[in-house]
This record gives C-alpha cells, sequence and structure tokens, in this order.
C-alpha cells in the first residue's frame, strides 16, 4: 500500500471507529429505556461496542498523526475524479435507488435498468452483449422464484 | 451406530429429484468456486432463497455439496489462471500455475481433484465419527454452560481475527445489537425499533446473509480491477496420472488432512489459514523443499486435500454446537435455522435422519468431485474468464431477488443494501465480517438460554454461575481474550523496537 492511499485509509479508519463509538454509545443510552429483563443483554454487548470502538478511535489517531510526522497528506486518492465517474459512489446511488424504483417499476423492469447501468459502469462496452444480459437475467429470475416458486414479485403498472 | 439412519438417509438421497439437485448444486458449486471473486458463502447465501421451497433435506444437501465442490472448484482457476477462485486455493496458486506453466496442467488438475477427494471423503468420515463420540458429552450441557459457549464461540472467532481482536470485538457487537433489534419475547418489550412496524418482528437473517455476503462482494466487484489473467492455453498432461498422485505421496496428504480438520474444527479459522500451514509444514518436512514454488506435487496435494478437509472440520462445532468453524459455515448455519433446523446436541439426538441424510450427501458430494473433475473442467475453464462487469450485475440482481423472496417486502431489500454497503465499507477496512453475522446469528441463541437459565433460579442473574462446568467455560471466554489481549502486545512491542 501506497504512503497516500496508506494515510487515506486511516482517515477511514479514524471516521469509521468515530461511527461505531457514537453507534455504541447511542445504542447503550436507548438499551437503559428498556424493561430491566429485556436490557441484561444489550447493556453489556453495547458497553463492550462503544469501549471497543474508542480504542480503535485511539489506534486510528495514533496511526493517523505518525503518518503525519513522516509529511504525508490524507488526500482522498479520487479527488480528480468526478463524482459520476467514481464506480464505488456510483454504485452505491444505483443500489441505494433500486428498492424505490421496485415500488414502481417492478422487477423486471427495475432490474433491467439496474443491470444496464452497473454493466456499462464497469466497462462492458458492447450494447449488444449489455442488452442480452440485462434482459435475460431479470426474466430468468422473475420466472425462477414467481413462476415456478410462486412469490409474488413486484409488477409495475405494465403487469409484470 | 445405528445403521437404520444411514438407510434412512440414503432413501431420501436416491429421489430422482434430490439427485437432480445434488448434479446442479454441484455444477454450480464447480463454477461458482473456479470464478474469481464468488466462493461457497457467497453462493450459498444466494441459494438459501431459493431452497425455501425445497425440503429442509435436500436444502441441506445442496448447501453441503456446493461448500464441497466450490472449495474444489477453486483450484481450476488458480491452475489454469494463477487466480486462486476462492481463499482457500491461494497456496495451489504457488505450485499449480507452475506446473501448468510446465506443461503439466491436466495433471495438476488431476491432483487437486485426487486430493480434494480424499480430504472431502476423509473429512465426513471424521465428522460422523466426531459427532459421534461427542453428542453424549453434549447433550450433558444446560443452557447456562449453552449460553457460556455461544459467548466463548463469540470471543474465539474475534480473538483468532487476522486484524486484531478490537475490529473482531466490534464486528461480534454490531452482529449482536443487529440481533437485539424487534420485539423481546420474555417482556415484549420493542428494542431499537424507532416505530418502525416492519422492525418489530426483527431483521431476517437471509436478508443480513445476502447483505453481507452478497451486495458487499458485489461492491467489491464493481470498483475492483479486472483480475489480470495469465492464461495456460495449452491444457496437456494427464487427470488420470495426477489423480493418483496424492496417494503416491501418502506422508504430504495425511499430514496436510489432519491439518486441515483440526484447524476447520476451531471457530472462526477456516482454510484461507489451513493451506497455507498444511503447505509450509509439507514444505518443511519435504525431502525436496527446493522444489516449492517451481511445480512441486506436493505443493499441489498440501493446500488441496487441507482445504477440503477444513469443510468436514468446520462443519462439526456447526451441528454440535452451532458455533460455526468458518464463513462458509456460518452461513450454512444461517441456512439451517432459515429452515427452522436449530443446529445443536439436540439435532443430532433429535432429528438424527435429516442429520444423517446431509452426512451421506457430503460423502456422495465428495464423489462428485471425481466427476466434476472429469467431465466439467473443460466448460468450466471457459466460464473462469467471465469479466466481472457481466458477474457482478447479475449477482446484484440475484441478491435483490432472494432479498424479495424472503416476504415480498421492499424494506428487506433495502435492509440488503444498507447492510451491503456496511459490510463493503468494514471489508475495506479489515474489520472481519463473519463475526457480525456470527454475532447476529448467536444473538438469540444466547439470549434464550440465558432466559431459561435465569429462568431455572426464580430470574436471578445467577443462573448463569451456579453450575461448575459454566466455570471452565467462563475460564476459556477470559483464556483466549487474554491470549489474544497478550498476542496483540507481544506484536506491539515487536513493532516499536523495529520502528
Amino acid at each position: 500500500m501506497s504512503k497516500k492511499s496508506k494515510a487515506v485509509s486511516s482517515q477511514h479508519e479514524l471516521y469509521f471507529a468515530a461511527f461505531v463509538t457514537i453507534l455504541g454509545l447511542v445504542a447503550l443510552v436507548m438499551a437503559f429505556g428498556f424493561s430491566p429483563r429485556a436490557r441484561i443483554l444489550p447493556i453489556p454487548v453495547t458497553l463492550l461496542l462503544t469501549i471497543m470502538g474508542l480504542v480503535q478511535f485511539w489506534n486510528s489517531w495514533k496511526q493517523m498523526t505518525f503518518e503525519k510526522s513522516n509529511k504525508d497528506t490524507g488526500i482522498s486518492a479520487n479527488a480528480t475524479v468526478p463524482f459520476y465517474r467514481n464506480p464505488l459512489l456510483m454504485t452505491i446511488i444505483c443500489i441505494l435507488i433500486y428498492p424505490l424504483l421496485l415500488k414502481f417499476l417492478g422487477f423486471i423492469v427495475s432490474s433491467l435498468l439496474a443491470m444496464v447501468y452497473l454493466m456499462r459502469l464497469r466497462g462492458v462496452k458492447s450494447w449488444f452483449t449489455t442488452s442480452v444480459f440485462s434482459i435475460i437475467t431479470p426474466i430468468l429470475v422473475y420466472y425462477l422464484f414467481n413462476v415456478i416458486g410462486g412469490t409474488n414479485f413486484p409488477k409495475g403498472p405494465w403487469g409484470f | 451406530m445405528d445403521f437404520s439412519l444411514w438407510i434412512r438417509g440414503l432413501t431420501a438421497l436416491i429421489q430422482p429429484s434430490t439427485i437432480g439437485w445434488l448434479i446442479l448444486s454441484s455444477v454450480i458449486g464447480y463454477i461458482t468456486g473456479a470464478l474469481p471473486g464468488m466462493g461457497a458463502a457467497l453462493t450459498i447465501s444466494l441459494l438459501i432463497p431459493i431452497t425455501y421451497y425445497l425440503d429442509p433435506a435436500v436444502a441441506l444437501i445442496i448447501m453441503g455439496t456446493i461448500f464441497t465442490i466450490c472449495v474444489y472448484g477453486g483450484s481450476l482457476s488458480a491452475i489454469l489462471l494463477n487466480v486462486p477462485g476462492t481463499a482457500g486455493s491461494a497456496a495451489t496458486c504457488m505450485d499449480g500455475y507452475m506446473m501448468a506453466k510446465n506443461g503439466q496442467a491436466k495433471t495438476a488438475l488431476g491432483i487437486s481433484t485426487g486430493a480434494s477427494f480424499i480430504g472431502s471423503i476423509g473429512s465426513t468420515i471424521l465428522l460422523v465419527v466426531g459427532a459421534q463420540v461427542l453428542l453424549k458429552p453434549m447433550l450433558a450441557l444446560g443452557s447456562s454452560e449453552y449460553f457460556w459457549i455461544t459467548v466463548l464461540g463469540l470471543t474465539i472467532i474475534a480473538s483468532l481475527s487476522d486484524t486484531g481482536m478490537v475490529k473482531g470485538f466490534i464486528g461480534g457487537c454490531i452482529g449482536l445489537l443487529l440481533s437485539f433489534v424487534g420485539q423481546e419475547l420474555v417482556t415484549g418489550t420493542y428494542r431499537y425499533t424507532f416505530g418502525s412496524l416492519y422492525l418489530i418482528s426483527g431483521l431476517e437473517l437471509v436478508a443480513i446473509i445476502i447483505g453481507f455476503f452478497g451486495v458487499s462482494e458485489v461492491i467489491g466487484m464493481m470498483v475492483g480491477k479486472e483480475i489480470s489473467i495469465s492464461k495456460v492455453n495449452k491444457l496437456s498432461g494427464s487427470v488420470w496420472e495426477g489423480m493418483i498422485l496424492p496417494f503416491k505421496y501418502l506422508g504430504a496428504t495425511i499430514k496436510s488432512f489432519i491439518i486441515g480438520f483440526l484447524v476447520g474444527v476451531m471457530p472462526g479459522v477456516g482454510y484461507s489459514i489451513s493451506t497455507w500451514l498444511a503447505y509450509n509444514e509439507v514444505k518443511r518436512t519435504s525431502k525436496h523443499p527446493e522444489d516449492f514454488g517451481k511445480g512441486s506435487v506436493e505443493g499441489v496435494i498440501a493446500p488441496e486435500v487441507s482445504n477440503n478437509s477444513t469443510v468436514g472440520g468446520s462443519l462439526l462445532p456447526t451441528l454440535l454446537l452451532g458455533i460455526p468453524g468458518s464463513d462458509t459455515a456460518a452461513v450454512i448455519l444461517a441456512g439451517m435455522i432459515a429452515h427452522g433446523i436449530m443446529p445443536g446436541p439436540q439435532l443430532l439426538s433429535q432429528r438424527a435422519d435429516l442429520v444423517y441424510t446431509f452426512f451421506i450427501g457430503l460423502l456422495v458430494a465428495g464423489f462428485f468431485i471425481i466427476i466434476m473433475g472429469l467431465a466439467v473442467l473443460p466448460f468450466a475453464a471457459k466460464v473462469t474468464v467471465m469479466p466481472l462487469g457481466i458477474v457482478a450485475p447479475i449477482v446484484t440482481i440475484l441478491c435483490f431477488a432472494g432479498a424479495l423472496s424472503i416476504n415480498v417486502s421492499v424494506n428487506d431489500v433495502v435492509v440488503v443494501v444498507l447492510t451491503g454497503i456496511l459490510g463493503y465499507v468494514m471489508k475495506k477496512l479489515d474489520y472481519p465480517i463473519v463475526t457480525v453475522v456470527l454475532g447476529f446469528v448467536l444473538g438469540p441463541i444466547m439470549e434464550e438460554n440465558m432466559n431459561r437459565a435465569m429462568l431455572a433460579v426464580g430470574g436471578s442473574i445467577k443462573g448463569l454461575f451456579v453450575s461448575p462446568l459454566s466455570w471452565i467455560f467462563i475460564i476459556l471466554v477470559i483464556a483466549s481474550v487474554g491470549q489474544s489481549i497478550y498476542r496483540q502486545l507481544k506484536n506491539k512491542n515487536k513493532k516499536e523496537a523495529l520502528v
């Protein structure tokens, strides 16, 4: 791992440790509101989560300070890439939008759209390959679960 | 040994539909094992929703077969492409690919077939014997002991984590926290439901499994680099000749088998470690250690025997205690629970027919390794070069379909997406996500046994400490945490000394 990516990683470690600590703390406070019997396990577990989060925060902090003292800046590796070309960000946006699409467009159409987008994003250049896989996969999966399995997948305004 | 159970298991297996599923799952397991980026845990997590429509015995056979064949399938891409299909085949690249480059690709594939067969059949036999021997003492355990065993399982897995105890414990606690969501069964208290009707019944186990093992993997595939392949175009050598070699090098085979099985039994360790341990041990004791890394036969035998013997080893604590020996065993455990099968000593005594059908399924899967090696190899070799641009979107749709099949609820898809993102972030930061899944699986078991133990003494927490046997497990919990802290402090001192 390069020095720069190490620094970025330590920074991310720090953020995640902070998230874990806050999560543990909030869950701990909430656990005190449960009935005495229902909080026997949640209290020690959330307390442990908070403590471990703090330990990890301290470890990441020390690591980051050490890297900074070596004159390394924690510049994001993808700082120059526009957000719409960032595969991580766009994949996450795509899978977050999918459940919304599912409600309005149904399984087949929303899956088809997601597949086309993900395939193009991952670098599949041929429209023929993209079309074949994006049409066949949702239909096959729909057939497997709906027709064979008897599960009613969400349908769009077109009835499928 | 009750032979009627074997006969009943065999009868259940020889149904045409079961055999059909066995063949289909073998092919799926072989192909997904060979596909870099897939692997047994992901494949089984995608298939759990499909097995909902099947008999629990058939579902168990499918999961066991995929586990066995997938681990073997990983060697195909390791030998032909120098890319391990699964983590258990990483060590196979060292000598397998070199053999292929030296014009012995088929021989290397034959060695992996013979070695995997030995590892698989041998470990299944040991699994059956181990289950028989350990069943009686396990049946004597009460709720308080079982509570401490689940705590021990979690602490061992967290402590043995490659990336440190702290990250292991954070993962386990997050899993436990997720398992608390919903209505508490004894008092009816709503925990972490935030007023949502959906959350009252708790988070779905299958959604958590698909999120952490499926979607997180998909995100990784979407952002990862396309795997650079050093393909061996000409398949020369002899598969048959290779299949016999593990029997010729019996010393290496036996050593690797024992290492694989024992590492498998240890909760949470798995074949990514056992294969390297076996490889190093066989190299250390070999008459020709200088050949290792240059296409040594023993260098292929060691990882391939040990990864398949780890399969049987990891299923022993899974079935007997409900504590999985590896990430794939954790997914199988979740699949069992999703089918209403609660692992543990009671399962072996009360649903022995089901367990024996599973054992027979594993044995037959061992023989299917040979069939796959001889019949499917030429086709599977072509599939391994399928680009991630096609694989990742297909797996994404399968993940969503799997989530929808639970309750046909979009909320389950949302849970899968959110846990997938969390899983991806945790994986990127080297958090062992197997501890999260394990915490989620063990949380309800832990709480149920705690409640039972407390009820036995009138609702007091003292119920967890009254039995002398419980104290043995408490001491083991303290020892596993203490050992891990000691190891970390030692490593830290070493690092500081180097700086």
